[in-house]
């Protein structure tokens, strides 16, 4: 009965209206067109929904979503997740694929999908360390900081729940196919939208409130002033939920969001150790001396490395520091490439090689 | 013939019969009109044509006859036949020429090629229009003999007057190009590419922000290159001569740079019509080809010059006949990174990912596979602009480029290539040999770079152009090194 109510196409307002008017989805679906027509409006989608009820067989759709492996769990049941359960505006089920988080900790990892080099670093360490740590990352599968934390994380053998907001047989952005194939396996997908549900630009902000329901602390690693990311800030205030932000330079777009919310009042990212401690979740991780490797480099070589920076520099920059030749410095940033130290970002633009294997394509 | 002459033998009968003149050789239009231009010509010179039955035959009859350069043998075998000087004046002589109704003798194209075949078949002298009469004195080995009008030409086949061939033009040593590297700030990239580029005639594509001098650059590569060897200036003198495109006096020096615009069709750039006229990339032979704005060429043009990449020559097939033209030209193209420009400073770039994927996959990937080089340009500081310190001139690189041209020229003796863009994998094996530890570096980056063997041998053919200008017998791995770093990815 449920998965027949939740699949009218209208919004999670709507639903709480139909419910707090009928008391039960039966008594939605025996109750006229005209009925709930008042409440919630005449929307063409949602009318003929309606008109279809009595042809439609719920029950047989319901087993074949469970058949496709897709499941769904009503609020008030036992599997339903636990923080989600005391807020105003939890969603009446939720569809998911794989498991839904359960005791573990939660902490969502949310930015911009146009990030810069910097904020896929962090985001990808924050991702490693928190699934070294136990703890499970939460975020909504996008491009950029999203897609970056959770692939991190599930590199590291921790789980990672992705919130869509389109239906959950949608990979969407089609270009994180094989994080979403690995989510499914290692982690889980979820969404409140039914099955089939393409992803409205509506659904996303709705969806953001989810993921910060869902966790425990929310830490935005980049964000450009109002930004999407923002909106999720400001959802986890609400539900009482912790809020970190990743300081970035003043002059830097893409951090201005974060640096404001570290102004209002948000916990700072120093390291992803720092969150751990204040998160009082205790780390596995025993720290790696990068130091030692920058040692056996030559000396030319060492000259070139410590003129790399997580924000890429182009060949003919490192050349100007350097006070080399551009034929020398090219040859030393493929050396320092192959082994592993630096990383081309785009042709001719280089960065330091961070710890982690970052979400590519 | 494309940009080969071919002989064409005119005869004239005169005979009883209903007047007229009757033209007869697989004629397009302008040649026929041929007779009624000689017609006027002669009369109005003094030569009234008998009313007789003239007839016209150019041989061989089964080539089609196209221009107006018929017009002068024409007239002048009329002539001999009507007595005005003796035949014999005709025997091994080319004429070339377009009649205007008052007798004046007009300018043709294409002569230079024309010539050129004239004396390969032992000819001894040719009459072309005066103003034609210094691109036929490029020939050495053959008297050229330049006339304004008829009168001239009767007077002096019949011995009144005498004209004097002109000198044979030596070939002037000075190369000038009205642009040099020295005008270039900033942009070492660019600049160090460029050279191995040029030293290699490797195919170069710049990818950069607008107004970061990928133009600029493109334009001074010639300046760069070596001087052209005789045969190459002869070739591109004969292609331009064929094109109407020369109007010089002596054999061009300076390499071509080609850069049409792109809106070009396939049929403008790889050559093409009803009678095949070289294209852009036969027109940029020995020289520069520059495609700006790479993206924004239609696929099909694109697609259409990957064979004269490969092959180094065009070969257009009509049902009549099938042309041949050089296309040895050195590519360089460039693109912006993204619809914007800007990528990857994302202070200015607003692209979204799948957009700079999107802009980039417009060009094929076959297409891209023909690039050897890629680099990255930036967009130059102000105080780059203004610097005080002098650039390298266009006159040292050359030098340098110079230099390791020799080198590839005397390694490929033997071969039928001539530096080592041109190394086929075969080649490669025996003229890019790798010590032990090169080839543990090649297999590392081969691995760690996802290289197809097509890459691979791209960064061992630029590897070998870094050695080239460090004169160096062997590869070693800074070259591997720096050659992986201008790979196309």
């Amino acid at each position: 009965m449920w998965s027949w109510f939740l699949g009218i196409p209208i919004s999670y307002i709507g639903q709480r209206k139909l419910i707090e008017h009928f008391k039960s989805p039966g008594k939605v679906m025996e109750a006229s067109e005209q009925e709930i027509s008042q409440i919630i409006g005449k929307i063409q989608p949602a009318v003929e929904y309606l008109k279809e009820r009595r042809n439609t067989d719920w029950r047989k759709a319901y087993v074949i979503l469970e058949e496709r492996g897709i499941h769904l769990t009503i609020k008030g049941e036992s599997d339903y997740p636990k923080a989600l359960q005391p807020l105003s505006d939890a969603p009446f089920g939720l569809y998911h694929s794989g498991r839904l988080p359960d005791e573990e900790v939660c902490v969502s990892i949310v930015g911009s999908r146009s990030c810069s080099r910097y904020g896929l670093e962090v985001a990808a360490s924050l991702g490693r360390v928190l699934a070294e740590a136990g703890a499970a990352v939460i975020s909504g599968m996008a491009l950029g900081i999203d897609g970056a934390g959770q692939w991190a994380a599930l590199e590291q053998g921790g789980r990672s729940y992705a919130v869509l907001g389109s239906g959950i047989d949608i990979c969407y952005p089609k270009e994180n196919r094989r994080l979403y194939d690995r989510l499914i396996k290692e982690g889980g997908l979820i969404s409140e939208f039914p099955p089939g549900s393409p992803p409205h630009a509506w659904h996303f902000p709705v969806r953001n409130r989810i993921i910060s329901g869902l966790s425990r602390a929310l830490v935005v690693v980049e964000a450009r002033r109002r930004s999407g990311s923002l909106i999720t800030a400001d959802l986890a205030l609400e539900q009482g939920r912790e809020i970190y932000a990743v300081p970035g330079r003043v002059t830097d777009s893409l951090s201005q969001g974060c640096n404001e919310l570290i102004r209002s009042g948000a916990g700072i990212v120093l390291s992803p150790e720092t969150l751990l401690e204040e998160l009082d979740i205790t780390s596995r991780y025993n720290k790696k001396n990068s130091k030692k490797f920058s040692n056996r480099l030559a000396e030319n070589e060492k000259l070139v490395y410590s003129c790399l920076d997580l924000t890429p520099k182009s060949t003919e920059a490192i050349s100007r520091e350097t006070d080399r030749s551009i034929a020398e410095v090219t040859e030393l940033l493929i050396a320092l490439q192959l082994k592993g130290l630096a990383v081309e970002t785009g042709i001719g633009y280089y960065a330091l090689a961070g710890k982690e294997r970052i979400c590519c394509r | 013939m494309g940009i080969e002459g071919r002989l064409i033998q005119v005869e004239v009968d005169v005979s009883n019969g209903l007047p007229g003149i009757h033209m007869v050789g697989l004629l397009s239009s302008e040649v026929k009109e041929a007779g009624e231009r000689v017609r006027t010509a002669l009369k109005n010179t003094g030569h009234p044509i008998p009313p007789k039955r003239i007839t016209v035959n150019l041989s061989p009859a089964d080539i089609k006859k196209q221009g107006s350069s018929f017009d002068l043998p024409i007239a002048a075998a009329i002539l001999a036949n009507l007595g005005s000087f003796p035949t014999d004046q005709l025997q091994n002589r080319l004429m070339l020429g377009e009649l205007g109704l008052d007798g004046a003798v007009r300018p043709v194209k294409g002569v230079l090629a024309v010539v050129l075949e004239a004396k390969r078949l032992g000819m001894k002298s040719c009459i072309l229009p005066k103003d034609n009469e210094r691109e036929g004195a490029m020939v050495e080995g053959i008297e050229v003999f330049g006339i304004t009008d008829l009168g001239q030409l009767c007077d002096f086949l019949s011995g009144r007057r005498v004209i004097v061939a002109e000198k044979a033009i030596t070939r002037k040593e000075k190369q000038t190009y009205s642009v040099d590297f020295s005008e270039v700030n900033g942009q070492a990239a660019l600049r160090r590419a460029s050279e191995i580029a040029a030293a290699g005639m490797h195919n170069l594509m710049m990818v950069g922000p607008p107004g970061s001098g990928k133009t600029m650059v493109a334009r001074r590569i010639p300046s760069i290159l070596p001087s052209l060897k005789e045969e190459e200036s002869l070739e591109i003198t004969k292609i331009y001569s064929a094109s109407g495109l020369f109007a010089g006096e002596a054999l061009i020096q300076e390499r071509p740079f080609r850069a049409p615009h792109h809106s070009a069709s396939a049929a403008a750039l790889i050559g093409g019509g009803n009678i095949p006229k070289p294209g852009e990339v036969t027109l940029a032979t020995h020289g520069v080809l520059f495609l700006d704005e790479l993206p924004e060429f239609s696929r099909a043009s694109l697609e259409a010059m990957r064979q004269p990449l490969e092959d180094r020559f065009v070969l257009i097939s009509r049902a009549k006949a099938a042309y041949r033209f050089p296309a040895d030209f050195m590519l360089v193209a460039a693109m912006n990174p993204c619809k914007c420009g800007y990528y990857p400073d994302k202070e200015h770039c607003c692209c979204r990912e799948n957009e700079i994927i999107a802009y980039k996959n417009r060009v094929s990937q076959p297409f891209l596979d023909r690039m050897d080089m890629v680099v990255r340009t930036e967009t130059i500081t102000y105080c780059q602009l203004v610097k005080d310190k002098k650039n390298e001139s266009s006159y040292t690189i050359r030098q340098r480029v110079l230099r390791a041209h020799q080198l590839q020229e005397e390694r490929y003796r033997k071969e039928a290539i001539h530096y080592n863009s041109q190394l086929l994998p075969g080649q490669i094996e025996q003229y890019c040999v790798l010590g032990k530890r090169e080839k543990k570096l090649m297999e590392q980056i081969y691995q760690s770079f996802h290289l197809t063997g097509r890459g691979y041998y791209r960064i061992l053919k630029t590897a070998r152009t870094i050695a080239d200008l460090e004169e160096s017998a062997e590869i070693k791995t800074r070259h591997i090194h720096e050659a992986a770093a201008l790979r196309q990815r």
